[in-house]
């Protein structure tokens, strides 16, 4: 999906029209890390997170940057390195949402840090823990819709999830196009987060 | 001493080989040295906080740049003439007056005896010898139609691949899993262990007795301790080992104070942070599409990449590669240099730190004794002239102990892991006050049911564990990113892709031209005999030795020149 043959002619997206890895299925948002239902966690519900905090990421999120490389390599083995599609290649590039992302948790939570799981967290003292879910419903072609839902799970000191926020954005294919929109879904989804958290998190 | 002077002469050397700044090389033999001075890291060096961070870094650069995406260094090329005279000078030096064309000494013989119009066949063969033999693993479209469908390209050959990282100790060496390493590092990140709990010592034990059993026995025989009846001294023995490299027995031992006050060690860390800047102030200088100076259409001039002048110097080579975010663009390369003497700086800090922390822990100096009580005379022995051993002096629980004992049970009573280890070591360090042998060994307990234990996820640590790490870094990498995707970098890229085609056009025109006979070529200059010549150089589509932006050969550089980039 990521690299794309921009036809001199055509200009048009063939994302993932040609046998193009397909998309990570998505799983629950704890697996591997929690047991427990992830759907289960109350929505919106006024949480306070106390420092020092920690962040983790869901399954999903590993699979997403997973599909961008995986992608990437596809698509460096079809397309000539002079034709590569570099704005679609900027557009996916996990670091994007990785940097938008932190910079607004340090924002709210100035010394959050990664903590690769729960019992990293418990070692580290951690007595928050927000766990990062991301959701993509990924587009093929112009004319579809991509769909973006990050979901953050706040976890108390005891480990217990006590609260969940959503981001969600979409993104329509226009005709032509050489990008998917990810970074204008990621700014989106991350904005709503940041307002969701100034009004329900203290 | 010989293990002292490793800190300049083996880490900084080799990152120094891994990626000078602005050079990115992996041909076989920066990849073979590269190689080596890895494993010699790690058979030698002491591995103080944030080595094994660095090592995992330095692996992953050799699989990427060495395995993955190997290049071998382009042949050297010389300045000839429009006669195929040589002037002797390299295409690393300035054009000279006189000069019309650039190749190899081999294909200039060629073309002067076979050919009339010699800078015509170089062109052809430069061309030709680039695709048979490139300089990286890129599939290149055109080259099939330059070498025809019989010839296949000879691709570098990769490197070979990196053993597991080994540990040398009775019995081994031992090649050790990730989960392994990944304990040794926490191990030799905090050497007092004081904070640790109970429950961690315990997951360090269980990974050791599942992934790898033998080292663990190898582990007690050497430190002579059994972490199911000592843990309180032998994690923090084994933390020693580590630190200090598994050096042979006898070796003098360093701890994080003596590192970090080691002056190799003070030069490697400043050489560190003066790369790190160069590479910083580098990137930041680079124009983005989006600045006015930047120009990415077409060449509007025949002079460019091809034709390496004193204010148009030749690119450092950089490679472009398919599978990593870093090793695409210029500015790509100055963030992957930045990232790995980043990665020696968070070593240089966590020593630091930690040297400090150890500082504050040691126990304040003994005061001075005083001075002997004036000895007093002997009671005289009891009657019949039998000793008696002393008087035991039965401990009674002072204040102390009953302090110390009421917070180890206090923190047990409530739960509080950390603080009942903390409570055990203190009541362990009075003695036991009478109590501690009445009870077993401290235990690791259960882990949480709920946690489920993770192994390392390569691209959640690839992204978001290096922007936790260096967020100005990634935030500029951001900027960079949507400039890239901006309007301005969308027309870079369709004017790129149309000149693309225009050259593929043009070459194959060429081609044809080639094919022809002398006198029947459409009366251009370029098959003309007579004396008339053309500077084929200046327009000929030269194999590539540097790329700017994203990989087009034919961009020209900015009013400010390609160099220092």
């Amino acid at each position: 999906m990521i690299r794309t043959l921009v036809a001199l002619t055509g200009l048009s997206l063939v994302l993932g029209a040609c046998n193009a890895p397909p998309p990570p299925k998505m799983v629950d948002a704890f697996a591997n890390l929690y047991n427990g239902n992830a759907a289960a966690v109350p929505a919106n519900v006024p949480v306070t997170v106390q420092p020092p905090v920690g962040v983790m990421f869901s399954e999903n999120v590993e699979a997403h940057i997973g599909a961008v490389k995986d992608a990437n390599e596809y698509w460096g083995k079809i397309v000539p390195a002079s034709l590569t599609n570099t704005v679609a290649m900027a557009d996916t590039n996990p670091l994007y949402f990785s940097a938008k992302l932190l910079d607004m948790l340090k924002r709210h939570f100035p010394g959050i840090a990664p903590v690769h799981d729960f019992n990293e967290a418990v070692q580290q003292r951690k007595r928050s823990v927000i766990l990062v879910d991301l959701r993509m419903d990924y587009a093929q072609r112009s004319g579809q819709t991509s769909k973006m839902d990050i979901d953050l799970y706040f976890f108390d000191s005891a480990m217990n999830p006590v609260s969940k926020l959503n981001g969600h954005a979409e993104f329509t294919i226009p005709f032509p196009a050489v990008h998917g929109g990810m970074q204008d879904m990621t700014n989106q989804a991350i904005g709503q987060l940041d307002r969701k958290i100034s009004a329900t998190v203290r | 001493m010989a293990r002292a002077g490793l800190w300049g002469a083996l880490a900084f050397s080799i990152i120094g080989g891994a990626l000078t700044v602005g050079v990115a090389q992996a041909d076989p033999q920066s990849c073979s040295q590269f190689r080596a001075d890895i494993l010699y890291m790690e058979a030698e060096s002491v591995r103080p906080p944030g080595w094994l961070a660095l090592d995992l870094h330095l692996r992953a650069l050799y699989q990427q740049e060495c395995i993955v995406n190997p290049t071998r260094q382009p042949p050297t090329e010389y300045w000839f003439t429009v006669d195929g005279k040589p002037t002797g000078v390299p295409t690393s030096k300035d054009r000279p007056d006189g000069a019309d064309y650039a190749t190899t000494p081999e294909i200039n013989d060629r073309c002067v005896a076979t050919a009339t119009e010699p800078s015509l066949c170089v062109m052809m063969e430069n061309l030709r010898a680039a695709c048979a033999k490139p300089v990286d693993n890129q599939k290149r479209n055109q080259c099939r139609f330059i070498l025809g469908e019989d010839q296949k390209p000879s691709a570098p050959p990769p490197g070979p691949a990196l053993p597991g990282i080994k540990v040398a100790l009775d019995g081994g060496p031992f090649e050790l899993t990730a989960d392994c390493n990944n304990v040794l590092g926490r191990l030799s990140g905090d050497p007092l262990l004081d904070g640790v709990s109970s429950l961690e010592r315990g997951r360090w034990q269980m990974i050791l007795q599942k992934d790898c059993p033998k080292f663990l026995e190898a582990l007690k025989r050497r430190t002579g301790l059994d972490p199911d009846r000592d843990p309180g001294k032998f994690w923090p023995a084994v933390g020693e080992l580590t630190f200090n490299g598994f050096a042979p027995p006898g070796t003098p031992s360093w701890t994080p104070a003596s590192v970090n006050a080691n002056a190799g060690w003070k030069k490697m860390c400043e050489d560190a942070k003066t790369h790190q800047n160069t590479c910083l102030e580098r990137l930041s200088k680079m124009p983005t599409a989006v600045e006015p100076g930047f120009s990415s259409g077409p060449a509007a001039s025949t002079t460019g990449p091809g034709s390496p002048t004193a204010d148009n110097p030749l690119e450092p080579p950089v490679t472009p590669t398919q599978a990593d975010r870093y090793g695409v663009t210029q500015s790509g390369a100055f963030s992957q240099c930045a990232a790995l003497y980043g990665q020696v700086l968070n070593m240089c800090e966590a020593t630091k730190n930690v040297a400090k922390k150890t500082a504050a822990r040691l126990p304040p100096p003994a005061p001075p004794k005083p001075a002997p009580p004036p000895v007093a005379a002997k009671p005289a022995p009891p009657a019949g002239g039998e000793s008696r051993p002393p008087p035991q002096h039965q401990a009674a629980p002072g204040p102390d102990c009953q302090r110390l004992v009421s917070n180890y049970v206090g923190a047990a009573q409530a739960n509080d892991g950390q603080r009942a280890l903390a409570g055990y070591n203190a009541l362990k360090a009075a003695g036991g006050c009478g109590v501690l042998d009445k009870v077993g060994p401290v235990t690791a307990t259960a882990p949480d049911p709920r946690f489920q234990q993770r192994a390392a996820r390569p691209g959640i640590d690839g992204t978001f564990g290096a922007c936790s790490a260096s967020p100005a870094e990634c935030q500029a990498i951001a900027r960079e990113l949507e400039a890239g995707r901006g309007p301005a970098a969308q027309a870079a890229m369709m004017s790129n892709a149309i000149s693309v085609g225009l050259q593929l056009g043009g070459m194959l025109a060429s081609g044809m031209m080639m094919a022809m006979p002398p006198g029947q070529s459409g009366g251009g200059a370029a098959a003309g005999g007579g004396g008339r010549s053309t500077d084929m150089n200046s327009i000929g589509n030269r194999r590539a030795r540097g790329t700017y932006g994203e990989g087009s050969p034919d961009v020209k550089c900015p009013p400010q020149g390609c160099a220092g980039r």
